[in-house]
């Protein structure tokens, strides 16, 4: 190894993890995954080259909302037994790759600091091979969601007009900015009555995070409540190709859109 | 946060619910009159901040353990800085948003440490102290040397007394520069001393090892110094346990050192520990010693110069593991 090889080993951090679309919550059961299905699937009808990492490590659920059966999930990537681009599997239904995590494990939320952080750096390599990445945070803001989340992309949290779901959404938004003060952290407000409801969410949301944390929330859309979602999640068919015009399906189409200006 | 939604007759009579139910502290983040008369809804938040400070510095930590691929913070932990305190250096460097690798170091670090010189003159006498060992004589008399090249009057007391040879070494390198050298064991002597001294452009004060975490040396350290308004210069050698540089330096600061000297730097390779302790005592950096030999044997420190001091020691040592793995 010469002198100048030695050299390049360490380098400055490049753009690596610019592309990844980090979707967390902060409280559960507030839509996260089937957005984050959704949003892979309306970016790659754009004619991106989509992964969609099923970040949550306790309960995961892409692939039981999508209907696949993968061979290599998440915990075969953390204990070592395949590499992350070998866990990778195709959907061919929304035209996305897909990493699943593993339902009613359990195991992965114990996974220590080292591998995590491992996985972190990984899915940072291979975001240089898609277009985006979207990578479904587990609900909360405990130190596994803290160690998987990178603060180099955009970070969606997911919000409903309930309480809880702001304050679950609004400690997120905290933790998140404590951790890369200058993140990109964006508010999508999931399942609104009308868009005025959503709004109102969205201005309850932004006003306590200029008051308390003197930041700016910057609004990535609202996606209207529509019982064609649970309906398309029973088939476990993706909504946009079931149910292309129906209310929820448009507020992602536009979400996306808005996204990719 | 905690949020509550309270619903009155009119928005004001809601306003005045948030302010008798949650307090002043409370901020009404959201509003909503019925227009047809039903009433109005105030939704107001209470933020909860107590346990920020802990979890900002959980999230520092984690932070400071997660960026294996930076290279400044590489170096940095090269040399035995620790985590918390590489990251956040690194991460100044990395905002400063420069390409070379040694300015944005020596920026970052420039925002941390301050940088002086040792006097070659000086109204007040200029006592030199530290832990057992690092240099103090030899140090007095690099100081010594160099001003008498200026062409200074200079004077050398020492208030060691005790170590046997203490005497004898300073007189032997005073006697070569024709530097006068008088030994006083107590404060009145050392005023007494100070007082017979009647044209010095700098007097220089010896002092024995001193441990720092010995309270009763710091004492009489302190008793010394105070006798006779001495400005107190803080000898360390490069190369110890970053803490425990740094817990000595605190405290030698706290009793009044102005400054830090660093010797040895040709001895070691590590030198976090001299960053540690500028920080933890607060203290400029006054100059480093990178040789035995007494002549020019000072050299002045800045950011750029530690910065590349910093790097090229990590990468020399970096690249002779590659090379040995290699062969």
């Amino acid at each position: 190894m010469t002198a100048n090889a030695a050299r390049k080993i360490v380098q400055f951090p490049t753009a690596q993890g610019r592309n990844i679309i980090t979707i967390a919550s902060g409280k559960g059961g507030v839509g996260k995954t089937w957005f984050a299905t959704t949003l892979a699937h309306a970016l790659a009808r754009h004619g991106e080259r989509v992964l969609l990492i099923d970040g949550d490590l306790g309960l995961a659920n892409v692939d039981v909302q999508l209907g696949v059966t993968p061979q290599w999930d998440l915990s075969a990537v953390l204990s070592g037994r395949v590499r992350l681009s070998q866990a990778i599997l195709p959907y061919d239904a929304g035209g996305f790759d897909i990493l699943a995590g593993r339902s009613g494990s359990g195991v992965l939320s114990t996974a220590g600091r080292e591998k995590l952080l491992g996985l972190r750096n990984a899915i940072n390599k291979i975001s240089g091979r898609y277009d985006r990445v979207l990578l479904d945070l587990g609900a909360g803001i405990d130190a596994t969601v803290r160690l998987l989340m990178g603060g180099h992309g955009t970070i969606l949290a997911i919000t409903t007009s309930e309480p809880t779901a702001l304050t679950d959404a609004y400690a997120f938004i905290k933790v998140a900015r404590m951790k890369y003060p200058n993140a990109d952290v964006r508010l999508v407000v999931n399942n609104a009555t009308t868009v005025q409801d959503g709004k109102r969410t969205y201005a309850t949301l932004a006003s306590a995070c200029r008051n308390f944390l003197k930041i700016d929330l910057p609004l990535a859309g609202i996606v209207l409540n529509d019982r064609h979602v649970r309906e398309a999640i029973v088939h476990q068919a993706p909504i946009l190709t079931r149910h292309p015009t129906t209310p929820a399906s448009v507020s992602v189409e536009t979400l996306c859109r808005r996204l990719r200006e | 946060m905690r949020l509550r939604t309270f619903t009155a007759p009119t928005l004001d009579d809601a306003i005045t619910l948030v302010r008798d139910e949650l307090g002043e502290e409370a901020v009404i983040v959201s509003t909503y009159q019925s227009r047809r008369g039903r009433g109005a809804q105030v939704t107001a938040a209470l933020e909860e901040s107590e346990d920020d400070g802990a979890l900002a510095h959980t999230i520092a930590i984690e932070e400071a353990q997660a960026e294996p691929d930076d290279e400044i913070a590489q170096v940095l932990r090269f040399h035995r800085l620790d985590d918390a305190l590489a990251h956040r250096i690194a991460n100044e460097a990395r905002a400063l948003g420069r390409d070379d690798t040694v300015l944005a170091l020596a920026g970052a670090l420039g925002t941390h440490l301050s940088f002086t010189k040792l006097p070659s003159q000086s109204e007040m006498p200029v006592m030199v102290i530290g832990p057992p060992g690092v240099g103090k004589s030899v140090t007095v008399i690099k100081i010594a040397a160099r001003a008498v090249l200026e062409g200074r009057r200079v004077h050398v007391l020492t208030t060691d007394t005790v170590r046997s040879g203490a005497y004898e070494q300073l007189a032997a390198m005073t006697g070569m520069m024709d530097v006068p050298l008088r030994a006083t064991e107590t404060p009145d002597d050392l005023v007494a001393a100070l007082a017979d001294i009647d044209d010095a452009d700098l007097v220089l004060i010896d002092t024995p090892g001193c441990n720092p975490f010995s309270p009763s040396e710091i004492e009489d350290l302190k008793t010394f110094a105070s006798a006779v308004t001495a400005r107190q210069f803080l000898v360390l050698s490069a190369g110890g346990d970053a803490a425990d540089v740094a817990d000595a330096t605190a405290l030698f600061a706290a009793a009044g050192a102005e400054a830090l000297h660093v010797t040895r730097l040709d001895c070691a390779r590590r030198y976090g520990a001299i960053i540690a302790a500028a920080l933890s005592g607060g203290l400029p950096i006054a100059e480093a010693s990178a040789t035995p030999f007494i002549a020019n044997g000072l050299s002045s420190l800045n950011p750029v110069s530690l910065a590349r001091l910093l790097n090229e020691t990590a990468f020399k040592l970096a690249e002779r593991k590659a090379e040995r793995a290699a062969s």
